[in-house]
């Protein structure tokens, strides 16, 4: 070992003298014989370049997503990338759905016991419903394993026995058509038992300032059509088991987006983008219903349930979003902190702000903790229950995700390249949500209630990726 | 809250204003994995899954830009 | 340990004040075309244009060509893993980390190459490198090559 050293020291002197000397050029050869300190292990694989040409990487993970006593979901995914010697990339991802579990209905808690009746008409039997084109159709009903559950006094509404699956694929292609422009194009389709959806993108990245600055404009294009089983209720339609009055119905969405990447110094990376998105067509969950309660006062019935109604959102949203990212580099450390402003014409405003710091550990591992805030109002038409003593009013819905809260998610990623060819990751997070603002009240005696749907969730993704 | 645009817009013209010019051989730091805006897709897909199902808002990140800038 | 890391700073900071002066280093080289070859160990495609680069020396007489490398890692670990996965005929290797070779050649994408004259001119300058431009590099090789000093 000692003798090892001092031959190493010998050959530094020899190339220390050959520099100061001004004589030669190093030759390669030098470089790597008088390789004297195996600085090489001091590298973190992650501050090393990615391959970016000629490479051909396959991904497989799977996530695991679970809300306390409600939705469970796993989630395998495969994906694959190749970018040839110029540039120009493939991907393909395919994705396989689970969801097990319940999901609440949309109805407001009860002192009573709690009746929902899902289908009123037995297997076997055939019924008619209009398209959204006013055709009418005639089927055979199947038959359901549920037809009713009941939910538990002072229980939020739950719908059980809820099982669906969903394929999906994502297909891209990006190659460069100028030397500083490039067109990237796209498509995703998703099938589920009772909903597809076929998409298009494309955009255009323009490289400016000898690449410090990136432009980028891109469209897409969504078609989505819901098909529950049962039909799809008229709007305020009763919950009364039978067939929808809607065979099935369409929701196109056309978004905008424009997004700009600046190389701001050696270790700062900024991205701002705005992205703009038209949503016109049936958008309500036909699966939901918002209670319709007693609501004169001072009787003994007030707070009842007197019917459950099938949900009304706007067949038209238009929102707006801006973002902007930060990534800076600190020694091996990177710190990155994005916040987004979101705004829609349902009345909904939100403000994201996420932060991480990926830190390299040891050769060849990173850990990332994150964490993440996120604050939303409520929709112009959100509620907990419809007071049966007023008009019904033009919109309305219970679904927690358009009501007002405050999320908080706390995370920890990682990555480790097991070899120089295979990386190894894992993410887990746990996102905490709650009531933002003044709580619902129910009338009457439903008062002690709390009609808030929002929970907790914790999700956990492990993959591997090949790069050949 | 009618301020607040003007704020964010204020925010970014300032952002952009402090870039400094960095030579097309001093992108080391920008071509490492660990500033890669498309470090791992798969997160990234996952948090846009489980976020869009559980929120209301729609929208986020580009992943065009930064790197090596090469070629 | 502590000795190493000492040393490994003196040649450092040596190497780094004892940067050649680029027009008295291609001095040497006058009356041979010169294929100047600006590289990073983080550049993809530079890993396309080494064997590109060590079968022009193969094909072209030492007596008329030469290939002249330089290398702008700020840290030298990194490109000595380069070379090593790389393979191949070693070529010459200038360390510019400071990146003043690649100021005077007005460096403009990575890589970058420049091709040098017999006479010591610089005649062409080529932007990234394309394997489907190679048959362009060495036309513009030949060009020089057929040139009297």
């Amino acid at each position: 070992m000692q003798l090892k050293d001092n031959k190493g020291m010998m050959e530094a002197v020899v190339l220390l003298t050959a520099n100061l000397l001004n004589s030669t050029a190093v030759l390669a050869q030098d470089i790597n014989s008088a390789k004297i300190y195996d600085v090489e292990d001091d590298v973190n694989f992650y501050d090393e370049a990615a391959p970016s040409e000629d490479v051909l990487s396959v991904d497989v993970a799977v996530v695991n997503y679970e809300e306390k006593g409600r939705v469970k979901a796993v989630e395998p995914m495969v994906a694959v990338k190749y970018v040839n010697s110029e540039g120009t990339a493939f991907t393909a991802k395919y994705t396989y759905d689970t969801l097990t579990g319940a999901t609440p209905n949309g109805a407001a808690p009860s002192e009573r016991l709690q009746n929902f009746i899902v289908s009123s008409v037995p297997a076997g039997s055939t019924v008619t419903s209009t398209s959204a084109s006013g055709r009418t159709i005639t089927r055979t009903i199947n038959g359901n394993d549920i037809v009713a559950y009941e939910t538990q006094p002072g229980e939020l509404p739950l719908a059980y026995g809820f099982k669906d699956e969903r394929h999906s694929l994502d297909l891209g292609f990006s190659t460069d058509i100028l030397e500083n422009t490039r067109i990237a194009l796209g498509t995703t389709i998703s099938r589920e038992t009772d909903y597809s959806t076929n998409g298009v993108r494309a955009s255009v990245i323009q490289s400016l300032n000898n690449e410090l600055t990136t432009l980028s404009l891109g469209v897409s294009l969504e078609s989505n059509t819901s098909k529950p089983e049962n039909g799809i209720p008229a709007a305020f339609s009763r919950m009364d088991g039978s067939q929808g009055a809607f065979e099935s119905l369409n929701k196109d969405v056309t978004s905008v987006n424009v997004g700009l990447t600046q190389v701001m110094s050696r270790d700062w990376l900024l991205s701002v983008n705005y992205n703009y998105g038209n949503v016109s067509g049936y958008q309500s969950d036909p699966y939901r219903i918002v209670s319709l309660l007693h609501s004169w006062e001072g009787f003994e019935w007030t707070g009842y349930p007197m019917e459950y109604l099938f949900e009304n959102r706007p067949e038209e949203r238009v929102r707006h979003s801006v973002y902007l990212g930060n990534k800076i580099a600190f020694d091996s450390y990177v710190l990155d902190i994005s916040g987004r402003y979101y705004t829609d014409d349902w009345g909904i405003d939100s403000q994201t702000l996420e932060a991480s710091l990926h830190i390299p550990v040891w050769k060849s591992i990173y850990i990332e903790p994150l964490a993440r805030i996120y604050h939303q109002s409520a929709a112009d038409f959100f509620t907990y229950y419809l007071p049966a003593s007023e008009e019904l009013p033009e919109y309305a819905s219970a679904d927690s995700r358009l009501d007002s809260f405050d999320a908080v998610t706390l995370g920890l990623r990682t990555g480790m390249a097991v070899t120089d060819q295979l990386e190894a990751y894992m993410m887990a997070e746990y996102y905490h949500q709650q009531k933002s603002g003044e709580k619902g009240v129910l009338p009457g005696i439903s008062a002690s209630y709390d009609p808030y749907a929002g929970t907790d969730a914790a999700v956990a993704m492990i993959g591997l990726r090949y790069t050949f | 809250m009618p301020y607040l645009k003007w704020f964010i817009a204020t925010l970014i013209v300032a952002q952009l204003m402090a870039c400094t010019t960095v030579k097309p051989w001093e992108r080391d730091v920008l071509a490492r994995r660990s500033m890669s805006l498309e470090k791992n897709p798969m997160f990234l897909s996952m948090d846009d899954h489980v976020y869009f199902s559980k929120e209301a808002a729609a929208g986020g990140r580009t992943f065009d830009g930064g790197g090596c800038g090469c070629n | 340990m502590l000795l190493r890391t000492f040393f490994l700073t003196f040649v450092l900071i040596m190497t780094h004040t004892a940067v050649a002066d680029p027009s008295a280093e291609l001095a040497s080289y006058k009356g041979r075309v010169v294929y100047l070859d600006f590289w990073a160990s983080w550049c993809g495609p530079c890993k396309l244009s080494f064997p590109f680069m060590q079968s022009l020396v193969d094909e072209y007489p030492a007596s008329e060509f030469a290939v002249v490398t330089v290398n702008l890692d700020r840290r030298k670990a990194l490109a000595d893993k380069f070379l090593k996965d790389i393979g191949g005929r070693s070529l010459p290797v200038i360390m510019d980390p400071q990146g003043e070779w690649a100021e005077k050649f007005a460096v403009q994408d990575m890589p970058y190459s420049v091709l040098i004259d017999k006479r010591g001119n610089v005649r062409f300058e080529h932007a990234g490198f394309h394997e489907t431009e190679t048959s362009k590099y060495r036309a513009h090789i030949e060009q020089l090559l057929a040139e009297k000093e």
